[in-house]
């Protein structure tokens, strides 16, 4: 089974449905990236995994295992997670922001230095800056800092809540070349939530598109290329890689 | 089967325990913010532990002696806090036994008779031996002066007569003696002391106070009194001997508890056989009939036998009056401070923890704070009496408020984007606490402890007006006495200690907050 299976989930704030019976399989070891419109239910479906937010109706199932909301702590913890702005907690080293959660499960010292050395390297970010502070960092070193601290612990599932979204296109470029070189030396199963297209294309082998709390369509960059399931789909393909292709969206 | 669980529990336990010092050694802020909390109670502990308590009986000789112990101790750099006129012997023994008091001056023969229930003779170096062995108190070296019964008469007249010792007495048999009521009644007085010395004058009863107007006027030649007594000199008497050693002997002595530092001791030891019976009358005299202050009296002693280490005596009690009024209003703020930080910041945290109470708590907090100072102080009376704890609680009601809802703000103004990772991270929510939202909102608590000492120093002031002391006190005075001098001996020291505070807090932020913020400052 599926390590990520939603079965007919409904969220709605008030008033407002996020997600209308959204159910969803995400393979294991795939990169499955989450994309549509703003407002469209990507970050609410993503957050239901970690168990942030919980669904009206419905249930989610982690490993096979439906969610136990009393429990959420260890659930959490074999759930990496990275954030758009990254959220590196300012008043700790680099070094401590990738340690914490090894050092409150008791990771014994030198199991814990070795892996954040271990990381930093896989990153590709010199040593010395384990012992600076997240300001000292660019935006792009603190994002591959966020990545270390998400990895620390070894997850089995990875959750990516536009966390590439504030870089410049360069860094950006810079961090899926990271990336994929890391999916590829030990595949995960990785949830991408994403606005970009191309982002989407280059870095997932799976691409759910979400609209309005519906699934328009769940397949792969090319069925949904050159297969799009709804007139949707086709004018969000064709709008998004517009926009890129312009460079300045206008809306 | 249960013990096992039981002992398992308590296994956990402490392995928590230890688990949440290393937590909280690995992960405080900065190390340095651990050795500042423990230099400060170390100070704190030393500032109140140092202090030496001086009791005295309610009667001239008794505050003389303590004024001397204690402004001896304070020259060389003891704080000392003054009980005097402790209302009699019993009453100044329990308080030394229960440790209200570390020292008073007490006669060797009042503890054998009064305290003891001694009866037979008992000499000081045997009483030393056994208030050490079997009471744990500590009779200290003499003063040197006995302050016992005496027959005494005009100098002048001794010397016509050649008359020194009480045994020549018999030579005179045509002496008038006229006797206080007591001394002739009294079953060790005048008829113990006729037999002992087999004297043969028929004595005449009187009171005591006339008896050396009698003397003066030349209606009587000798009379009784106490051996240290005011009037000895005044009148120019003379005291006869008494050779045969009739009189049980009243040698005053510091009385202390064992436990009483030891180089305070020390210091007391100083005093061993400096003062005779001449200069303990000329003591006496000084208050008695010269109207001095106890305090003059005893410093101008002190400054004469050369003990005194800081000479100025106008500056020195002064200073010392400024110090030891400084001391107290630290000690009433830093209490109140730390009380109600520890009633505040935990609070602070369970309101931001339960929104829905926040407010309810926060407009309580804001109510006791538009109570007038005065107004709460006098409130305190009824329910806590005066004094330091009254006070005390007043000051802690004034800082809950700034702590409150500054450690309240502080949680809340923390980027909700870190809050969300460190709950996704599976932080627990002890460990988000612990490392992530209390050492982000150390600032802006510390802002607000900030606020709380500086308004509890401008209250503590206040504070004088329900006997709780400290910088108060000269503005209480200075208000009633409408001198503004005296009201800024009050003041002026309060002021500086407010600005101290505030420079203190302003260093304690620089080596708490996290080295982000100060660099972003530094740009």
């Amino acid at each position: 089974m599926d390590p990520i299976v939603f079965e007919n989930v409904h969220k709605s704030y008030g008033e407002k449905a996020v997600l209308r019976g959204v159910s969803l399989s995400i393979p294991r070891n795939g990169v499955t990236a989450i994309i549509g419109p703003s407002g469209g239910g990507k970050s609410t479906l993503v957050q239901m995994i970690n168990g942030l937010l919980r669904p009206d109706q419905g249930r989610v199932l982690i490993f096979s295992q439906p969610i136990n909301y009393d429990n959420l702590i260890e659930t959490r913890k074999r759930i990496g997670y990275a954030v758009q702005g990254v959220a590196l907690f300012p008043h700790m080293t680099v070094e401590k922001n990738i340690s914490l959660l090894a050092k409150l499960e008791t990771w014994p010292e030198p199991k814990i230095d070795e892996r954040v050395r271990e990381l930093i390297a896989l990153v590709n970010l010199p040593a010395a800056y384990l012992k600076k502070y997240p300001h000292e960092l660019s935006g792009g070193e603190q994002q591959r800092v966020g990545l270390c601290r998400a990895m620390m612990l070894d997850p089995k599932i990875f959750l990516l809540d536009e966390p590439f979204g504030a870089l410049d296109p360069i860094t950006r470029n810079e961090i899926h070349a990271e990336f994929q070189r890391l999916q590829k030396l030990a595949a995960r199963t990785v949830v991408l939530v994403t606005h970009d297209l191309r982002e989407a294309f280059k870095l997932a082998d799976h691409i759910v598109i979400l609209n309005h709390g519906v699934i328009e369509q769940v397949g792969s960059g090319e069925d949904i290329l050159d297969r799009p399931a709804s007139e949707f789909v086709e004018q969000f393909v064709h709008s998004n890689l517009q926009e890129e292709f312009w460079g300045s969206p206008k809306r | 089967m249960g013990q096992s669980k039981k002992i398992t529990a308590v296994a956990r336990l402490c392995r928590e325990v230890r688990k949440a010092w290393d937590c909280f050694v690995a992960f405080a802020p900065r190390n340095d913010s651990l050795v500042i909390a423990i230099i400060l109670m170390l100070f704190v502990n030393a500032v109140f532990a140092q202090t030496i308590t001086v009791g005295a009986k309610h009667f001239n000789e008794g505050y003389i002696l303590a004024e001397i112990m204690a402004q001896l101790l304070e020259d060389r750099g003891f704080a000392v806090q003054r009980k005097f006129g402790l209302g009699g012997t019993l009453i100044c023994y329990q308080a030394l036994v229960n440790g209200e008091i570390d020292v008073y001056p007490e006669y060797s023969g009042t503890i054998a008779q009064a305290i003891l229930k001694r009866t037979d003779a008992i000499s000081f170096a045997e009483l030393q031996n056994l208030l050490a062995n079997e009471h744990r108190l500590e009779l200290l070296e003499a003063f040197g002066f006995n302050n016992t019964y005496a027959l005494t008469l005009r100098a002048e007249r001794a010397d016509e007569l050649n008359l020194k010792t009480i045994s020549e007495l018999r030579q005179h048999a045509n002496l008038r003696l006229g006797l206080s009521y007591e001394f002739l009644e009294r079953a060790d007085g005048w008829s113990a002391l006729a037999k002992a010395y087999a004297l043969p004058q028929r004595p005449v009863g009187m009171e005591h106070g006339l008896a050396y107007q009698a003397l003066e006027q030349n209606k009587i030649d000798v009379t009784d009194a106490y051996s240290t007594d005011a009037e000895i000199p005044r009148y120019n008497l003379a005291i006869l001997e008494d050779d045969r050693g009739f009189f049980p002997e009243y040698l005053a002595a510091p009385f202390a508890r064992l436990d009483l530092d030891q180089s305070a001791k020390a210091v007391l030891e100083n005093l061993a056989g400096r003062i005779s019976e001449t200069e303990m009358q000329r003591l006496n005299a000084e208050v008695a009939i010269h109207k001095k202050s106890f305090a003059e009296t005893a410093h101008a002693f002190l400054k004469k036998e050369g003990l005194l280490d800081q000479d100025d005596f106008i500056s020195q009690t002064k200073w010392m009056a400024l110090r030891h009024r400084t001391l107290t209003h630290i000690k009433l703020t830093a209490i109140a401070l730390l009380i109600a930080m520890s009633l505040a910041i935990p609070f602070g945290v369970v309101i931001y923890r339960l929104p829905a109470v926040a407010r309810p708590v926060l407009y309580i907090s804001g109510l006791l704070q538009t109570i007038p100072s005065i107004a709460l102080l006098a409130f305190m009376i009824p329910l806590f009496g005066i004094g330091v704890k009254p006070a005390i609680i007043a000051l802690i009601l004034y800082a809950l408020l700034p702590i409150l809802r500054n450690t309240y703000a502080a949680l809340n103004s923390i980027d909700p984007n870190l809050k969300k990772v460190s709950v996704a991270m599976g932080l627990t929510v002890w460990q988000r606490l612990r490392h992530i939202e209390l050492p982000l909102a150390v600032p802006n608590m510390l802002a607000g402890i900030r606020t709380a000492a500086v308004i509890s120093i401008g209250t503590a002031t206040l504070a004088a007006f329900i006997g709780a002391g400290g910088l108060g006190e000269p503005i209480v005075t200075g208000l009633a006495l409408n001198d503004p001098y005296i009201i800024m001996e009050g003041a002026i020291p309060a002021a500086l200690l407010a600005i101290l505070a505030e420079l203190g807090f302003e260093g304690l932020e620089r080596l708490l907050a996290p080295r982000h913020l100060l660099q972003k400052a530094a740009r």
